[in-house]
């Protein structure tokens, strides 16, 4: 018995040393849980997303290129706009191919957007807000498709959108069309788990809170990606990614923390890739109840604040340093960086405001330990000018129950980028002129009830503003605007890290996480 | 647990080496909740980017966290959160459980049926999953997890309480002060519930490891108590992620956690010897 | 025996409906707008309500109760918010990574537990007996977090004998998914490659979470060897001048384990438990991390199923225990 038991251990043990990760496939530990559903009518989440932008491709390819966002021809090799601005005109390219072999046609493009459209998914409101109905999309021959808008749009807008990739990305129709089924007209049930796409790599397998493999497409119009296989795997604790990133288990370690990044600054054998993320991390003041209806007690607030306390003691210089709404290295930023902590100040502008005395205010935040860590810091600086704060944690599902229905006070949350559009940022920010639940746009200033008429003329103006230069200028008005006015105190825009084993070269980070691409990144050995 | 007195168990766990060491553990987990402000090193909350992540040294004795602060200190003050949290959870549940069982035994009939079936649904949740689904509902905190432990953890208590409630029903001296005219609630508190008492008190001591258990796994799992607090669990998920190159940050309130169970679970090891006559 | 076995089917329904009312209610305790934190912060409000129409979330309380009665008793556990697959598919998804490792678990538990619980008895009393008792309490002692850490920290970083946390090396694919469990279809699959290195997976979690029932099954199989121990019949084969080896495997070991099984019976059910947190630290595909997401993202549906699909587990579990003890004790006879 003993020996049987002993034999049967030493087998186990004995398979263990085999082989390690093979050169040619890529390995990324990565928290994968978020991805649930993998129809790109439905994908909504960043990381999901980012497994979408790798076996599908959509009309328009937005790229990094010397910093600055452009539109790159992507399954359409050229498009215009026609002379009153409201219809665009994509040619498709010649030649490129499904994964199932078919040539991708007008036909499939008309498909994809009808069903996005037909679906009517969460995340359809970046097509809708300006394409909303299906036959704003027709075709003209086999390779020519245009697009209506409901008002003119400025290139980058309509480029950014058809570009998304998700609810914009398309799908091989006729693979799709087999199978739908009466109750399930749009094939979603199929979609969620398969492939229609024509990207550089081809979904092999995806195991919810396992693992999932893309293997490369050799006919991938722009020429085969560099790696054979990507294999992305679930590994949900930090913790544990730096140790399988250690032992060379994996090649990139997706999610570390920035005390993690750190130590690999300087190690041997590892790089550290980073880059600007569009997001934004801010406290909101509800500007519909005292005392934060008083735009004096909001400035005051923005002096009051250690902003290098939260970038280099809780971020980790993981940051970028910014005040304005919308995020450095995004058309129409505007570096203006006012405040920095001066108590004096801000006691001053608390007492011109009618509260010398100060006064007592409840901060919501999420569980996350970083905004918790933030809020525990406002509290702190706040103390300084006799603001009392009380922190509230809850968990998001709870959090957003209250600061959708305008129920805050104050609090702490982050933003991410829909659109590579400054127009994705000024809408939610500076977007609203009645603070009741007739408002077109109830997002952030909204939720916020920070209500500006002039401002929010000024967001759909900007939006619809052909001329570029012209265009910055409208978005430097609103951020100027926002920046004294509004009821946000931005703290900074996170910085994306990821690590990498050295042998991992040309993966470059787009500020729009999801847009990154695998189609060129190498492996040495 | 009939003719169990406190004399017997506490003569009978002097005897036991192992039963001794426990209760040594838990002397000097008390102990050192209650002065833990007097003897910790450094304040537990103090925040210092420059000094975080030092190895355990001269003074830092346990090393600091990835704030910089004391894990020692840290540690020495999370044995007044365990040992609260374990406190009012024994309280807030041996009440309840207690009160249900004592009216459920000595009412009987109807009463005692549906009491009985409600005590049988909350036992058919795994205490973990029923503390998780309640502390996020309520959202996470020290408070929510005390009551989401509570939810669960009455039911002991109340089965307890109701046999022992039944048996000492019959007693001759019950039915004395029933004939003397002493009214229900009267005869409930002072004759029926001191006997009841000690099993109870005795069941306790026996939960207490499992709680401190679950309330660390809360902890750990970010159902319970939130940063800044030192509470051991949260701890231990804070300091996963400096593994390993820094391993003490989670390994020290780890080991508290164990050392802290250890002890009561040798004490209950030995009550239950004492209760299992076939173990002598 | 039918009858009793009827009547605690019955029993059963009832308590599984209260476990279901409890947690329904108590998940809607607090406002809270799942939906919208699923859809994330940048998800407009029509596209919320859009979504909570689709979900029925828009209705009554108690529309929504009886909505989900009626589905349950069509065996339907609704939909997961989350997910956005039925709640039922999820969990039996998930479900036989965790009664894999449950399983083996147990069986590392059971080996070591009636080990030390033999060997305890045997040597009663002395500094043995202490030690193998004392090694059980410590595991029943650990947070099983914490050990699963440690573990790794030791064995795969330091030592790298054992392999990292999952269920396969990361390259190497998962043979065709059958029955579910990984065990079963890497043998269907005949991939032995893939079968060791699941076995070789395993050993960490499962010893984590097996030492945590050690003491429980150390405790009764000592008891109750020590109880047959005292036994005439053991005095007699002893004075028949048997082996002592004999006679312990033999007439005591054999007559010992009935109590043995009852406990194990209950242990099983709390291993699913305590597989959530050993899941979290060994990424785990398991039922543990599934129930945690959904708790911390108040999945209505999935919190509401995964409650009553644990529950009753935990009441079939404690049922087949009961009837099992019953059938190896002819002494027992249910009314």
């Amino acid at each position: 018995m003993q020996r049987w038991v002993l034999s049967g251990l030493l087998l186990v043990l004995g398979i263990a040393a085999i082989a390690a990760p093979p050169k040619d496939v890529l390995i990324i530990g990565a928290r994968t849980d978020i991805i649930v559903d993998l129809d790109p009518a439905r994908t909504y989440e960043v990381f999901t997303n980012l497994i979408i932008e790798q076996y599908y491709d959509a009309l328009v390819n937005i790229v990094v290129e010397q910093g600055e966002v452009v539109a790159k021809p992507g399954l359409a090799s050229s498009w215009e706009v026609s002379e009153d601005g409201l219809t665009w005109t994509f040619h498709l390219r010649q030649g490129a191919k499904f994964h199932s072999g078919r040539e991708v046609k007008a036909d499939d493009v008309l498909y994809s957007f009808h069903r996005s459209l037909g679906l009517n998914f969460a995340p359809i409101w970046i097509l809708s807000q300006y394409v909303p109905k299906p036959e704003m999309i027709a075709k003209i021959d086999d390779y020519t498709v245009s697009v209506t808008t409901t008002q003119p749009l400025a290139e980058l807008i309509i480029a950014s959108v058809i570009g998304f990739q998700g609810i914009c990305s398309i799908v091989d129709s006729e693979l799709v069309k087999a199978h739908a089924t009466p109750e399930d007209p749009w094939a979603n049930q199929w979609l969620k788990t398969n492939d229609a796409g024509s990207g550089p790599f081809i979904l092999v397998e995806w195991s919810p809170n396992e693992r999932i493999i893309l293997n490369r497409f050799d006919d991938y119009w722009a020429g085969p990606a560099a790696v054979k296989q990507i294999i992305f795997i679930d590994i949900p604790e930090p913790a544990a990614q730096k140790l399988a990133l250690d032992r060379g288990d994996i090649d990139i370690a997706w999610d570390l923390l920035p005390e993690q990044v750190d130590l690999y600054r300087d190690l041997a054998g590892f790089t550290v890739i980073e880059g600007t993320s569009w997001s934004i991390e801010y406290l909101a003041m509800n500007a519909g109840k005292p005392p934060f209806d008083n735009p004096l007690v909001r400035e005051a607030i923005r002096w009051a604040i250690d902003y290098d306390a939260i970038i280099y003691g809780i971020q980790k210089g993981a940051a970028v340093y910014g005040q304005t709404i919308i995020p450095a290295g995004m058309f129409g930023h505007l570096p203006e960086t006012p405040f920095r902590k001066d108590v004096e100040k801000a006691k001053a502008l608390l007492a011109e405001a009618g509260y010398a005395e100060g006064f007592e205010v409840e901060m919501l935040s999420s569980t996350a330990p970083r905004r918790v860590a933030i809020a525990t810091q406002v509290q702190a600086d706040l103390a300084q000018i006799g603001i009392k704060v009380n922190i509230t944690q809850m968990v998001s599902a709870q959090f957003y129950e209250l600061y959708r229905a305008q129920k805050h006070q104050f609090l702490v949350a982050g933003w991410g980028v829909d659109y590579a559009d400054p127009d994705a940022l000024a809408k939610p920010f500076a977007h609203c002129c009645t603070t009741g639940p007739e408002a077109p746009v109830r997002q952030l200033a909204w939720r916020n009830m920070y209500a500006d008429c002039e401002t929010t003329q000024l967001v759909e103006e900007a939006a619809r503003e052909l001329d570029p230069e012209k265009r910055r200028a409208m978005y430097e008005e609103i951020q100027r605007r926002v920046l004294h006015n509004g009821p946000f105190v931005i703290l900074y825009y996170p910085l994306r890290q990821v690590v990498t084993r050295d042998v991992v070269q040309g993966l470059v980070l787009n500020p729009m996480e999801s847009f990154t691409e695998f189609w060129a990144v190498r492996k040495t050995g | 647990m009939r003719g169990l007195t406190w004399a017997k168990v506490r003569r009978q766990l002097l005897r036991n080496p192992l039963t001794l060491t426990g209760s040594t553990i838990i002397l000097a987990l008390i102990l050192t909740a209650c002065i833990a402000p007097y003897i910790a090193p450094h304040d537990p909350f103090a925040t210092n980017p420059i000094q975080k992540l030092l190895p355990p040294s001269q003074k830092h004795l346990m090393g600091t966290d990835g704030l910089g602060r004391d894990v020692l200190s840290r540690v020495l003050f999370g044995a007044r959160i365990s040992v609260w949290i374990a406190f009012l959870i024994l309280l807030i549940a041996g009440t309840v459980g207690t009160t249900v069982g004592l009216v459920a035994g000595y009412v009987g009939g109807f009463w005692d049926n549906l009491l009985m079936r409600v005590t049988d649904i909350f036992m058919a949740f795994p205490q973990l999953i029923l503390a998780m689904a309640v502390a996020a509902a309520l959202g996470p905190s020290l408070t929510n997890v005390v009551l989401a432990i509570s939810f669960g953890a009455w039911t002991v208590f109340a089965r307890l309480a109701r046999s022992r409630a039944i048996a000492v029903r019959e007693e001759d001296y019950v039915e004395a002060a029933k004939a003397a005219g002493a009214g229900s609630l009267r005869i409930l508190f002072v004759h029926v519930l001191p006997m009841v008492l000690s099993p109870v008190i005795i069941q306790g001591t026996l939960s207490m490891g499992g709680i401190i258990l679950t309330a660390a796994g809360l902890g750990f799992l970010g159902f319970g108590a939130q940063p800044p607090s030192p509470e051991w669990g949260l701890m231990v998920s804070d300091g996963r992620n400096f593994m390993p190159h820094a391993w003490w940050v989670s390994t020290f309130p780890g080991l508290a956690i164990m050392l802290t169970v250890l002890g009561f679970n040798l004490l209950g090891d030995g009550i239950r010897d004492i209760l299992d006559p076939r173990m002598r | 025996m039918v009858g009793y076995v009827v009547r605690r089917l019955l029993w059963m329904v009832l308590v599984l409906w209260g476990v279901m009312t409890t947690t329904f209610f108590v998940a809607r305790v607090i406002p809270a707008d799942p939906v919208g934190a699923i859809l994330g912060p940048q998800a407009p409000p029509e596209a919320i309500e859009r979504e909570k129409e689709r979900w029925g979330l828009n209705q009554p309380i108690y529309v929504q109760y009886a909505r989900y009665i009626g589905g349950l008793l069509r065996g339907d556990l609704g939909v997961s918010l989350r997910t956005r697959r039925p709640v039922l598919s999820d969990i039996l998804q998930f479900l036989p990574a965790t009664v894999e490792l449950a399983l083996a678990a147990l069986l590392i538990g059971v080996v070591m537990g009636v080990g030390l619980g033999v060997v305890s008895a045997v040597r009663s009393g002395h500094a043995l007996d202490h030690g193998c008792r004392v090694f059980a309490i410590v595991g029943l002692s650990m947070p099983a977090f914490w050990l699963g850490l440690l573990l790794l920290l030791v064995f795969y970083y330091k030592l790298g004998w054992l392999p990292g946390p999952g269920q396969l090396p990361y390259w190497l694919p998962r043979p065709p998914r059958v029955t579910g469990f990984l065990f079963l279809d890497a043998i269907l699959a005949r991939d032995w490659e893939a079968f060791g290195s699941y076995l070789h997976h395993l050993i960490m979690p499962a010893f984590t979470l097996g030492w945590l029932s050690t003491a429980a099954i150390t405790r009764i199989t000592r008891s109750s060897m020590l109880e047959v121990l005292h036994e005439e019949y053991i005095k007699t084969a002893r004075m028949k001048g048997l082996k002592e080896r004999f006679v312990i495997m033999r007439h005591a070991f054999k007559n010992a384990l009935l109590p043995v099984v009852t406990v194990i019976g209950i242990r099983l059910a709390s291993l699913l438990e305590g597989a959530v947190l050993t899941e979290t630290v060994f990424a785990w595909p398991g039922l543990g991390r599934y129930a945690t997401h959904s708790f911390l993202s108040i999945d209505f549906n999935a919190v509401v199923g995964v409650a009553i699909f644990t529950a009753f587990l935990y009441a079939s579990c404690n049922l087949i225990v009961d009837l099992l003890y019953a059938y190896l004790n002819p002494k027992i006879r249910y009314a």
